[in-house]
């Protein structure tokens, strides 16, 4: 009887499970998060911790593709805590608070990016001293692997695959935070992976010689 | 290189680039400010009183510029045209009254007469020998002494009064017939071709073609259509007056 039963079970009913599966998930994880923006909004910085466990990924990974450099990326992400929990009082229930987070997050670095472009710039790599115990080789560590697996793509496409890779956000959740149809979203996402693939391959070529 | 690879290769490398900012947040101590939120109807009462605010301003604006600019040149009672030599023409706007209400210079050769005329109270007749005696002094300090003699059918000059008033254009006629005798003491050298008579809508045709209404009347008798006044526009009245007295010896002689 058990071995009819399973027998029974179909490649589409699993499927089905699964997706199941993972809508409860997200569910569960919206909820959550938005139970922890009603205690920031109640003033309990107790909240915090669990916003940002479950968001950092997706911050860090929506400012490293705008920003292209590690230390910018840490301080919009700083800046966009603070200014989440200033505004988490605007936030309305019911609504993505992911995608909130994001916006936040992206308006800090293109104001970040356009503050940027009126300084004058200077090459620390050039006066060491200026810098303190901070040097150039900390600063690049991780970030410099991710900038050589991501030489050559656009800034769309930079924005996509670190979102989808490490942010872990799906494509139609993508295309409403970067404001582009999905099909544009997928194909953009296509060609990342392909310069990506290609650039890991010929990391690993130089590595080996 | 499979894709799976790939993820696991960028995962790496952003786990090893993350920085941990959530004790700099905390240390900060950000407050949560109060939300500030408009209800959609309050917004949509703001945006009607805005714009409803906004239309009565321009009709306003609309309904001052008709009173004080459009309507008192549309339409004057009269209006005479005066054209001397090749680059003057003027016209003077007239009431029912026989008022002058506003005189106003068609070419830039006028200009200048026309601003000296500014604020004087004038007769009809005595502004059209100013308007001629100005004319004809300005062409004399321009040509360095030589008053047109050479060609005096260009310094021909053309009246004309547009009006669909008959008893207005009749009343002007009479005055402007004893221009002659004011032409005869005045410093101006010229012929005198004499009063045009037209309708308001002529006027209308003339100011499209940026003519005075004498000009187009004048062109229009050598001119069969409209469309062919372009031609002839940049002739003076001078020489219009040859054309026409030729085409009229010619239709003379096609009927003997």
């Amino acid at each position: 009887m058990a071995a009819d039963n399973y027998c029974c079970i179909t490649h589409s009913d699993v499927l089905s499970y699964s997706k199941r599966l993972s809508t409860g998930n997200w569910q569960m994880r919206r909820s959550l998060l938005e139970e922890s923006i009603q205690k920031l909004q109640a003033g309990d910085m107790s909240g915090l911790d669990y916003i940002y466990g479950q968001t950092n990924r997706q911050v860090f990974a929506a400012a490293l593709a705008i920003l292209h450099d590690r230390q910018l990326a840490e301080d919009a992400m700083q800046e966009t805590y603070v200014r989440f929990v200033q505004s988490c009082a605007s936030y309305r229930l019911g609504s993505s608070p992911v995608s909130y987070i994001l916006t936040v997050c992206r308006n800090i670095c293109l104001n970040m990016l356009k503050r940027r472009s009126r300084e004058l710039s200077t090459d620390y790599s050039q006066h060491e001293n200026l810098g303190g115990s901070y040097t150039l080789e900390q600063s690049l560590d991780g970030s410099e692997a991710v900038e050589q697996l991501l030489s050559g793509l656009t800034d769309d496409e930079r924005e996509v695959i670190l979102l989808k890779v490490y942010g872990g956000l799906k494509h139609r959740e993508i295309a409403a935070h970067i404001k582009k149809p999905l099909g544009t979203v997928l194909w953009i996402y296509n060609k990342a992976i392909k310069k990506a693939k290609i650039n890991a391959m010929e990391n690993e070529a130089d590595n080996h010689e | 290189m499979n894709n799976r690879q790939l993820k696991q290769k960028i995962n790496r490398a952003m786990d090893a680039a993350i920085p941990d900012v959530l004790g700099r947040v905390k240390d900060a101590r950000p407050q949560v400010l109060p939300a500030e939120r408009h209800s959609r109807a309050s917004a949509g009462a703001g945006n009607r009183a805005f714009r409803l605010a906004y239309a009565l301003v321009f009709a306003a604006a609309v309904f001052a510029a008709m009173f004080t600019w459009v309507l008192p040149d549309a339409q004057p009672a009269a209006a005479v045209t005066f054209d001397f030599g090749n680059s003057y023409s003027a016209e003077i706007l007239l009431s029912e009254d026989m008022e002058i209400t506003k005189i106003h210079s068609i070419t830039e050769g006028a200009k200048p007469v026309v601003e000296r005329l500014h604020g004087k109270q004038l007769a009809l007749s005595d502004a059209v020998a100013e308007l001629l005696n100005g004319c004809a002094y300005q062409d004399f300090e321009q040509n360095n002494g030589d008053l047109l003699q050479d060609d005096i059918s260009d310094s021909a000059l053309i009246l004309s009064v547009a009006t669909d008033n008959a008893d207005l254009r009749r009343l002007v006629l009479a005055e402007l017939s004893g221009i002659e005798g004011s032409l005869a003491g005045s410093n101006a050298v010229g012929s005198y071709i004499g009063v045009l008579s037209l309708s308001s809508k002529d006027r209308m045709l003339a100011g499209r073609h940026n003519l005075s209404a004498g000009m187009y009347a004048l062109i229009r008798r050598i001119a069969p259509s409209d469309s062919e006044v372009v031609a002839f526009k940049h002739l003076s009245p001078g020489k219009l007056i040859n054309l026409l007295e030729e085409q009229e010896a010619a239709e003379a002689e096609t009927a003997d």
